[in-house]
Formats: structure tokens, C-alpha cells, sequence
């Protein structure tokens, strides 16, 4: 008999409830739900995309919010201009979604593209701290760009638009983003699992064997750190949408931590986890805010406990277990 | 007879140390040539530079009438440079199947397609399955390698080997640390792909390379001291005194 497919039935789970959980939360009187299951789907689709190096590949990126701001200043800006009536390079801009979020996305390719090449040029600890570095970079040119708010940020007037989706109706966003959550795990297991993800896993267990075998490690390497960035950017579209704001914070290396973090918690190398994780991360935030303005003091202590005693993450244990005789 | 793989005037230090000084030694087609000498001899240096692990001082290294000094080490095991390691390595999270899949799958250097699923490769798994059983894993190719005996891991890298078609093996100690009766296994194993593929075979058991070996060479302090057949070694008064053990 054939084992029960593990990811399939946590997926499918997850799949209900987070279709389901912001109807009867909202049913229950408290209107923050909505917003709060919003922030947890984006904020998944930034730690899936990053589980997918440090989990399966042992690329321990430091700096994947870069392309989360990148991927929201792309579309504020390129908004900011669409609404002043500015010429972008000549062309009138744009509101559609269609138009703006290929841009925005092929702008985090490319990011990762450079950045990738020079990090993969290094290992372990250096390249924690070279991603780690690019990112404060990518920070600090937020900051001094005074044209768009600088420090402060720059507001979003208007959501993109797109053809059969209200981006304004809070609903229709939520259910939007978990959709291409949804399109973005599947996508990812079906690399995991296909003969590129086998040779990239491979590579992270015995790069030497792998090597024997005749692989060359960067190109494999950068192509998964490329559409990491690329999930990790499409959260930043969607944040950038529903927040209406982008601010220089979504670069800072707090929130590379906090994704790195969420994947940890969740569980690396097992793409749902992660998902239970941001759930986890988001709702814990949101009770200790209400506790506390310092609620980091609380979640600091929670995340080292879960990093020092629980190596396996909520799922890791669950969904790796079961696979192999 | 014709060479396949060729060593000229190979040269390594690190530091002060002479790892390999002035190595030159070939493996022909069809033979297995051992590679014995003591611990630290510099022995599996050599094979990483070979392999293209270690940048040469100096020196070339030919593989089928071609200088392959040049090349990095994914290329030359493109071009069918196989080998196992002192220490295993191999990828501990897959099954020995999945493991031995990998192996034709990469040969051209591995496929960037992010959609099929190599595993339901109805050929790629009968392949798998056929070296598998070659190695003398048959009945345990769903087994994880991480829960594999240490016996067990040394077959299976030569399965993830043999399953590239190489064309020349370079084997560090494939018996090192086997009990009697897994080492026995492995010599029957080597001596039944012998030849089939030409070997450079470093090892340390003795009786092994006497069964096994067409040629021998000796490497003391990086340097080979003696290279001939069997026999010649069994008499040869300074690999005695060197390494056998004048008895
Ligand atoms: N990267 C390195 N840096 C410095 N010295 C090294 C390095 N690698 C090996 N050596 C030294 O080179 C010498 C040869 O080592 P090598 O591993 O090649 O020997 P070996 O013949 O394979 O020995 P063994 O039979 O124990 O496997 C040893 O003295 C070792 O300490
Ligand atoms: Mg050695």
C-alpha cells in the first residue's frame, strides 16, 4: 500500500483553513482577521521562497529582504510616477498589475542575478555575511532616495489594477495572494522534486560526489537563488498593495532575520512548514502587540528556545518523517 | 599497449612539504594498476589532482590522448574521470536509488528541468537498478544511504561510479575500514569488473592488491619508487625494505 502523501494532506489542511479562517474570524466580530490572515499569506510566500535555498540548498541568505523592498518600491514608485503624470523613461507608466508586476519581478531577477554570482562565489559564514551586506546596501540607498520619502517611506495613492480582481476589496487581495501562494508552493515542490532540485539537493549533501558527477555547482545554485528572489519580490508586490506604504524597514536586516526566522520555526527544507510558521510568527506578534510595545523581548527568547531545542521546526519532523524505510 | 590515463612529472607542496614530487605513472586499458605506499605517502593527494580537486604545481595529467591539466573537476568527471573517495561521500538524504539515478541523469552535467521527476524515469530507474544490483545492494535500493552500513556505503559509491559508464575508475581504499567478509565481498566485486575498466587502485591491504593488480606502484614521500607487475614487486628488495616489511 502506498504511504499517504504527508505534503499532500498537510497542504490540503492548510489550504482549508486558510480559506476558511479569515471568514469565521471576521464572522466572530473582529474585522483585524482580515488583515492579519493577509499579512500571514504574503509573509508566506517570502519564507517559502527562501526555504527553498536554506532549506534544500544550505544557501543561508541574510539579505532576502532586499528583494521584498524591491519588489514593493518597484510598484510605488512606478505607481508614484503613473499618478503624477510623469514620463518613466518616456513612457506614460501604467496601473495595470499585469504591466507593473512582470517589471517589478524581472527587477528581483536581475537583483539576484548579480547578487547571487558574487555571493555564490563564497561559503558558509561569508556568504551569510555577503548577502547580509548587499542587503544594507540596497537599505541605504532606500533611505537616501529623499524623492521617494527617504526614511519616511513613500505611500501607494492607488492599488494596480487588474482586469477581473478589485485590489481595493481587502477580500479579493487576500484570496489573490493566497492563490499565487498556493501557485508558488506547487511550483516549488515540482522543483524539488524534479531533476534540477534532485542535483541541487545533491549539492548541498555532498557537493564533492556531486561535482564526481559532473555538475558544475554555480549555475544550478544561481538559478535557485534567482527564483528565490523572485517568490521573495512577489511578497513584496503583494505587501506593497495591501499596506499601500513601502518603507526603507522592508530591506532591514530585522526583516531578513524575521524570514529567516520563520523558516526555522516552521521547519527548513519542507516548504509548508514555513507557512505554519509565518502563521505561528504573525500571530504571536500580534498578541504580544497587544500585550506590549516590546513584544521583540518575548519573541527574541521564543525563536532562540525554538532554534537551540527544536532543530526540526513545527513540521520539519512531521513532514520529513515517513519518506524512506 | 595503450594508455588511458597518464601522469607526467606531477608535482605538489604544500608549504615546505613535497606531497607529490615528480610523479609519473600511466593506467592501460584493461588493467588495474594498485597504488600502494605508507600513511601520508600522498597517495589520495594524487588522486585529487587527478581529479581536478587540487591544482597541480606542475606536471600534466592525460586521459585518452588528451590533456585534461587544464580542466575543472566537473569537467574531467564529464569526461568519464569516475572515482570513490577515502571517505564516502555521498549524498546522505537520498535513497540508494534516487542516489544511483542521479548518476546517468548528470552525466552531460545535470538537467535544469524543474518539471519531470527523474524518479518516475521508467529507464533511468532500470538502469539504477542494474548497477545496484552489480554493486551487490540489490533488494536495498529503497533503503535511505544515512541508515546504509558502512560496507554498504563503500558499494554503493562504486554503483554511483560504475553508473556513469566511466571510463577509467580511480579508487581511494574502497576496502578501508570493511570487516573480513565485507572486504572479500568487495575484492570478488573488483575482480569481476576487471577488465571492463581500467582501475588506479590505491589500497593498503596487501593480499587484496596481489589478487587483484596487474601493476604496482610505490609511493614513498611523494615519490613512486618502483613501478612492475605482481611479481616483480614480491621481489623487489627496496619496496621490502620500504613497505612490506623485510620478512
Ligand atoms: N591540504 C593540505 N595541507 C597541508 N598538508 C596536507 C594537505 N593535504 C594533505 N597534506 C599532507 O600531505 C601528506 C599526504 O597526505 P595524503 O592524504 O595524500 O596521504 P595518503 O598517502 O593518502 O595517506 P593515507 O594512506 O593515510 O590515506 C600528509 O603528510 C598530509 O598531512
Ligand atoms: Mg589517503
Amino acid at each position: 500500500m502506498p504511504k499517504p502523501d504527508r505534503f499532500a494532506i498537510t497542504g490540503l489542511i492548510m489550504l482549508v483553513l486558510l480559506i476558511l479562517a479569515p471568514i469565521v474570524v471576521v464572522q466572530t466580530g473582529w474585522h483585524g482577521g482580515l488583515p492579519l490572515f493577509t499579512r500571514i499569506v504574503i509573509y508566506a510566500l517570502a519564507v517559502v521562497s527562501l526555504d527553498l535555498i536554506i532549506g534544500y540548498g544550505a544557501l543561508i541568505s541574510f539579505g532576502h529582504a532586499m528583494f521584498f523592498s524591491l519588489g514593493g518600491y518597484m510598484v510605488a514608485i512606478l505607481a508614484h510616477h503613473t499618478n503624477a503624470g510623469d514620463l518613466i523613461f518616456g513612457w506614460a507608466g501604467s496601473n495595470s498589475a499585469f504591466i507593473l508586476w512582470p517589471l517589478a519581478l524581472l527587477a528581483c531577477a536581475l537583483l539576484g542575478l548579480v547578487i547571487g554570482y558574487l555571493a555564490l562565489k563564497t561559503r558558509g559564514v561569508q556568504f551569510i555575511m555577503i548577502t547580509l551586506a548587499f542587503a544594507q546596501m540596497v537599505y541605504f540607498l532606500l533611505v537616501s532616495l529623499q524623492y521617494y520619502g527617504g526614511d519616511d517611506g513613500l505611500m501607494m495613492d492607488t492599488r494596480n489594477t487588474m482586469a477581473v480582481v478589485d485590489l481595493d476589496n481587502p477580500w479579493s487581495l487576500y484570496y489573490l495572494a493566497l492563490g499565487i501562494l498556493v501557485i508558488w508552493v506547487l511550483f516549488c515542490r515540482f522543483i524539488v522534486n524534479s531533476r534540477f532540485g534532485m542535483v541541487f539537493q545533491g549539492l548541498r549533501q555532498s557537493e564533492r560526489r556531486a561535482i564526481n558527477l559532473g555538475v558544475n555547482p554555480l549555475p544550478f545554485r544561481l538559478t535557485a537563488f534567482v527564483i528565490s528572489a523572485v517568490g521573495t519580490g512577489m511578497a513584496g508586490i503583494l505587501w506593497a498593495n495591501y499596506a499601500q506604504f513601502v518603507t526603507p524597514d522592508m530591506a532591514t536586516w530585522a526583516k531578513s532575520g524575521e524570514f529567516m526566522a520563520i523558516v526555522t520555526l516552521g521547519g527548513l527544507g519542507t516548504l509548508l512548514g514555513p507557512i505554519a510558521g509565518a502563521a505561528a510568527f504573525i500571530g504571536l506578534e500580534q498578541i504580544l502587540t497587544i500585550w506590549t510595545e516590546h513584544w521583540m523581548i518575548v519573541m527574541g527568547p521564543v525563536l532562540v528556545l525554538i532554534a537551540l531545542f527544536g532543530q526540526q521546526g513545527m513540521l520539519g519532523r512531521f513532514l520529513k518523517g515517513g519518506r524512506h524505510d | 599497449m595503450t594508455e588511458v590515463l597518464s601522469l607526467r612529472h606531477l608535482r605538489k607542496s604544500f608549504g615546505a612539504l613535497k606531497v607529490t614530487d615528480d610523479v609519473t605513472l600511466e593506467v592501460r586499458a584493461g588493467e588495474i594498476h594498485a597504488l600502494i605506499g605508507p600513511n601520508g605517502a600522498g597517495k589520495s593527494t594524487l588522486i585529487a589532482q587527478i581529479c581536478g580537486e587540487l591544482p597541480s604545481d606542475a606536471g600534466t595529467v592525460h586521459f585518452q590522448d588528451r590533456d585534461i591539466t587544464p580542466l575543472s573537476a566537473f569537467k574531467r568527471a564529464r569526461l568519464g574521470l569516475g572515482r570513490s573517495f577515502q571517505t564516502t561521500q555521498l549524498c546522505l538524504e537520498f535513497t540508494v536509488l534516487e542516489h544511483v539515478i542521479l548518476s546517468p541523469d548528470c552525466m552531460g552535467g545535470g538537467s535544469f528541468n524543474l518539471f519531470a521527476n527523474p524518479r518516475n524515469d521508467a529507464g533511468l530507474r532500470d538502469e539504477a537498478l542494474h548497477w545496484i544490483g552489480k554493486a551487490g545492494l540489490g533488494g536495498r535500493e529503497n533503503r535511505q544511504v544515512a541508515n546504509l552500513a558502512h560496507g554498504e556505503r563503500r558499494q554503493l559509491e562504486l554503483a554511483v561510479a560504475l553508473a556513469r559508464k566511466p571510463h577509467v575508475l580511480v579508487l581511494d581504499e574502497p576496502m578501508a575500514g570493511m570487516g573480513a567478509e565485507e572486504s572479500t565481498r568487495m575484492v570478488t566485486l573488483l575482480q569481476e569488473l576487471k577488465g571492463q575498466y581500467p582501475m588506479l587502485l590505491v589500497e593498503h591491504d596487501m593480499d587484496a592488491v596481489f589478487t587483484l593488480a596487474d601493476r604496482v606502484s610505490v609511493l614513498v614521500y611523494g615519490r613512486v619508487i618502483f613501478t612492475g607487475t605482481v611479481d616483480q614487486v614480491r621481489q623487489d628488495a627496496e619496496v621490502r625494505s620500504a613497505y612490506l616489511g623485510d620478512d
